[in-house]
């Protein structure tokens, strides 16, 4: 199979005791703007969320899942990303939530895209560089802009 | 003499003021148009020295200065024109004082240097730095901190003007004999084009094309509104530093030193033309097909003239505002115009298969100033090398120039498989034995033989100061203890 154009993403963030709840409440009702994700025309699905309490599988409480497939490379592309108003300031609030010493850094994300990239990266469990697992594609030479303008 | 400067922090981020043209290096805004340059090279030797130089180049005391975007006075061109450029190893070489914050996360390609950033941008296998011209290789890149960068009207003006220039930095370079006392000094002369019909010159690149058709506009006061299919104009802050609550990045502080710079990715790009006439005129092709196949490599016919909008001839020179008013429009794969060729590749011009958010023309902008090197290739092998060699700037060189040549340039798959895209032929790292596709008709077309005809000699990034940041580094430099680059986060 070709290699793919896509890549997964699939970062496991620890979140700051007093925000978890918060943020699991936020997630639950107040739903992204998806026209932000729409606009960077690179990310093929998306989601976000905080792992439950005492869930089946014993993972602590306190850690968030940003699981994504998208196309191309993950950094590069980050500030196309952060550049849609609504995708920045939900990760400007999602940040000052994370449990690590250099997520508060790094609002505005707009201005920080490569610190944030690096950062989200530092906790992606399928990081391209690393050697990681499988990974399946239903259609490796399509993007999501191949996908939603066909030729 | 020059007068003071009194310039106070920006507020407008989008669009150059007049006022602002004093303090901002000229190139950036405007290309001189001067057939003669030379590019120089040198390390900081001596650091009282080196800051005294700084004071000359913007004080009027010294035999020549940093030329501003100040307007020409009548718009008669000056007997020369000159830019300054600093290394992130020359910045700590001036000793400043540790104020000075230039962000990691947004400067970081700067910061680690062109040596660092090679793989990002397709400098591997031939177009190693280990393969790059000495004082920028490898082994020597650290201790290249200035780069001087002379333009003149004539050949006599350039030596002349040269010879001065060497007499200032003298004494900031090493001692003879030292060292890196060794100044590399590589000479730009762009070959000018005569069209017998019309008597107009343009100037070409060695590979045939008419160069300088394309670079972005900076938004300024006072120009006019764009016309109907003109690309945008590009907000100020993408090519000249600038604070500002939409600003992609941290503008280094403090602010004087920050504000009105640029970034500028220097490159020697040697370019093979006998291999590329050798690979247009294989399998027996005539004239008319080289031509036609030259079109579709670079997405431009040799006159200029756009593939998109002369698909199969490039017939006269279209206006100057036809090169540039086009954009790509439904051509999802390449047909007429192929997704590798060069003008694509380099500006997608909103193309929604390939930009984010589908139609921004402004993000991944560059602005090049470069010209030929070498002498005019005559039509045989003569073994001597020439290329193309210049300033490619930018206010983020992550986000603009390597974003380029890293997700366009060089990435085989941007456009999606549809395309059957493959590297930018005359800019991308191309693997000996690759085929280049063009579609005809519906069906693609696969050309064999295909080897790479750019290979890099050199590649330097610089911090282009403001007048107001020269100033200061003149002030400032030589302390204890100074700044330094930082290390890797």
């Amino acid at each position: 199979m070709a290699t793919p154009v896509q890549n997964a993403l699939t970062a496991i963030i620890p979140i700051k005791a007093e925000f978890v709840d918060k943020l699991r409440q936020q997630l639950a009702s107040n739903p992204i703007d998806p026209s932000g994700l729409d606009a960077v025309g690179t990310v093929h699905f998306a989601r976000i969320f905080v792992f439950a309490q005492n869930n089946a599988s014993g993972v602590p409480a306190n850690l968030a899942a940003v699981i994504t497939s998208y196309d191309h490379a993950f950094a590069p592309y980050i500030q196309d990303f952060v550049n849609q108003p609504s995708v920045a300031a939900f990760f400007d609030s999602f940040l000052m939530a994370v449990d690590d010493p250099a997520a508060a850094g790094l609002v505005p994300v707009t201005k920080n895209a490569a610190g944030f990239a690096a950062l989200v990266q530092k906790y992606d469990n399928t990081n391209p560089a690393n050697s990681w697992g499988q990974w399946y594609s239903a259609y490796p030479g399509l993007t999501v802009k191949n996908i939603l303008n066909p030729s | 003499m020059s007068q003071p400067l009194a310039i106070t922090k920006a507020t407008d981020p989008d669009k150059i003021h007049p006022e602002d043209f004093p303090d901002i290096q000229g190139f950036i805004l405007h290309g001189y148009n001067m057939p003669k340059s030379r590019h120089f090279v040198l390390t900081i030797g001596q650091v009282e020295a080196a800051l005294e130089f700084l004071t000359a180049l913007t004080s009027g005391a010294g035999a020549l200065s940093i030329t501003t975007a100040e307007r020409w006075p009548r718009g008669v061109k000056p007997e020369y024109a000159l830019n300054l450029g600093l290394t992130a190893r020359g910045l700590e070489a001036l000793e400043l004082p540790t104020v000075l914050n230039i962000n990691q996360g947004n400067f970081s390609s700067f910061l680690a240097g062109a040596v660092a950033a090679a793989p990002s941008v397709g400098d591997v296998g031939p177009n190693s730095p280990d393969n790059w011209v000495t004082k920028l290789n490898t082994a020597n890149a650290d201790r290249a901190h200035l780069l001087l960068s002379l333009y003149t009207n004539t050949a006599l003006d350039r030596d002349f003007y040269s010879t001065q220039l060497r007499e200032m930095f003298a004494r900031v370079i090493p001692a003879p004999g030292a060292p890196d006392s060794d100044v590399l000094e590589w000479d730009v002369d762009p070959y000018v084009f005569v069209d017998p019909v019309s008597g107009e010159s343009f100037r070409k690149i060695h590979f045939g094309y008419t160069d300088g058709i394309s670079n972005p506009i900076i938004d300024e006061v006072g120009l006019a509104p764009p016309r109907k299919n003109q690309l945008p104009y590009v907000p100020a802050w993408q090519f000249v530093t600038r604070d500002g609550e939409y600003v992609t990045y941290n503008l280094p502080t403090p602010w004087e030193f920050g504000q009105n710079g640029t970034f500028s990715a220097f490159r020697i790009l040697e370019q093979d033309v006998a291999a590329f006439d050798a690979f247009l005129s294989a399998d027996g092709r005539d004239e008319a097909a080289q031509e036609y196949l030259a079109s579709k490599l670079c997405g431009r016919w040799r006159n200029a003239n756009p593939v998109v909008l002369r698909p199969h001839a490039p017939g006269p020179r279209l206006p100057d505002n036809e090169l540039t008013d086009f954009d790509y429009g439904k051509d999802k794969v390449g047909e007429p115009c192929p997704y590798s060729a060069h003008t694509r590749r380099t500006n997608p011009r909103g193309d929604p298969q390939v930009v984010s958010p589908p139609g921004n023309k402004v993000d991944h902008r560059i602005m090049r100033r470069a010209d030929a090197y070498g002498p005019h290739y005559e039509g045989k092998n003569d073994g001597q090398p020439r290329g193309l060699a210049g300033h490619f700037m930018c206010a983020m060189l992550a986000n603009q120039f390597e974003f380029i040549m890293g997700q366009w340039v060089n990435n085989a798959t941007f456009p999606g498989s549809a395309a059957q895209a493959g590297i930018d032929p005359l800019l991308g790292a191309v693997p000996d034995g690759s085929t280049f596709t063009y579609w005809e008709s519906g069906s693609p077309v696969t050309v064999n033989g295909f080897s790479r005809f750019v290979t890099t000699r050199g590649g330097l990034y610089c911090f282009i100061p403001s007048i107001t940041a020269v100033k200061w580094m003149a002030e400032n430099g030589g302390a204890s203890p100074h700044w330094t680059v930082p290390t890797t986060s």
